[in-house]
């Protein structure tokens, strides 16, 4: 075999590997600040992340990727009753939600509000840690953080949307879920415990896949051992 | 060009690339993660440079090669130890097999440079920029790993 042989071999090699090649949503999914310990898309084993970083789509599908920094964060905040801020986006929160307390800081990351037709029934604020948007849940004995992961705010109906919760008390979750119309929205994978990740927040860190069917402010009660807290969510059409 | 236009443009070639590099789906992934909290961070200075794309090309080639130093992982592959000298109609698919295996096991500089040579097309002194060593160093990069892709894969034709 000669030298441009073996070469023109490599080249045939390299080139074939691009068939494998990760796309832009692998990489936009979990740098949405989520990189699980015991469970990844593909099943892998990850280092918790040390970093934290959200991704967002633009219109039409175009792709955006903004990476924030881990800031760290207080876990006290989460008490307070909020509201998503305005972050840019020409979909912001209900102007009539009045946060209780100063929001969270909020970086450069443009989110449309989770909240959708919830309003402020859906504590949404963009956590700080990931830059990601948060539906908080306060319940009788846990508290209840969702970290929802969707490129799409609100959430459309009928696709399916991957939530990391973080959630005080003990006992496995239960998840249930409640909304317009008659038909049920359904919960495609998890709960499932990870060994934690960069999401700075109380609790123990859970992760779901739901599929909501129809449009409209769907309700989800996380039930453990010790307590139950109700999650508000913003489905679109 | 704002960091979001260069992302939707070209970040699909940048894993591709970031692919070949690692030779593995999932540390291509996390090495492009990297790099891109990274570009974002610096996206105002490196918006202004002549080739952005080289540039961050250069931190996926700096962020593969630093990887294992960081995070110690290691995959371990396992030898493959082939003496079939026998020619039949599967031989080239399978020389392919040896041949991503054993580039796959290449030390990670001498891997970069085939990559960045034979997959990416730079030329030696561009090579040379984009993993910081010298002109020469690319060149005995280049030849160590041929040699051991020539020798340990079954490229030779049996002379006998």
């Amino acid at each position: 075999m000669t030298d441009t042989d073996l070469e023109n071999h490599i080249r045939a090699v390299l080139r074939a590997q691009e068939a494998d090649s990760p796309t832009p949503d692998d990489v936009m999914h979990r740098a949405r600040g989520i990189r699980t310990g015991n469970r990844s898309e593909r099943g892998r084993a990850r280092k918790p992340a040390i970093i934290a970083a959200s991704v967002a789509t633009v219109a039409a599908a175009a792709l955006a990727v903004v990476l924030i920094p881990n800031l760290g964060r207080s876990h006290s905040s989460a008490a307070t009753t909020r509201v998503a801020p305005s972050v840019g986006s020409t979909t912001s929160a209900p102007s009539s939600a009045t946060p209780v307390s100063a929001p969270p800081s909020v970086a450069a990351s443009a989110f449309p509000a989770v909240a959708g037709s919830c309003g402020a029934k859906s504590n949404a604020v963009t956590d700080p840690s990931t830059g990601g948007p948060v539906v908080v849940a306060h319940g009788d004995g846990i508290d209840a953080q969702g970290l929802v992961m969707s490129t799409a705010l609100p959430v459309p109906a009928g696709t399916e949307v991957k939530i990391v919760w973080r959630i005080t008390g003990s006992g496995t979750p239960k998840f249930s879920m409640s909304g317009p119309g008659s038909a049920a929205a359904r919960l495609t994978f998890g709960p499932s415990q990870t060994e934690g990740s960069n999401w700075s927040a109380p609790g123990d860190e859970w992760v779901t896949s739901f599929v909501f069917p129809t449009a409209g402010c769907w309700s989800i009660q996380v039930t453990r051992t010790t307590g139950t807290a109700t999650a508000w969510l913003g489905i679109a059409s | 060009m704002t960091f979001e236009e260069w992302a939707e443009g070209s970040l699909v070639a940048l894993l591709r690339f970031a692919r070949v590099l690692c030779s593995d789906r999932g540390l291509a992934e996390d090495v492009v993660q990297e790099v891109l909290i990274k570009v974002h961070r610096q996206w105002p200075r490196i918006a202004k440079l002549d080739q952005p794309e080289t540039y961050i090309r250069k931190m996926v080639v700096n962020e593969y090669l630093s990887w294992r130093r960081k995070w110690s992982r290691m995959h371990p592959v396992a030898d493959v130890i082939a003496d079939d000298h026998v020619a039949d109609h599967s031989r080239t698919y399978a020389d392919r097999d040896y041949l991503a295996t054993a580039i796959a096991a290449l030390p990670r500089q001498q891997r970069a440079v085939i990559v960045l040579r034979y997959y990416a097309a730079y030329s030696d002194p561009e090579i040379a920029d984009l993993i910081g060593c010298g002109t020469s160093a690319v060149r005995a990069y280049a030849a160590r790993a041929l040699v051991t892709l020539r020798a340990a894969h079954h490229l030779e034709v049996p002379t006998s």
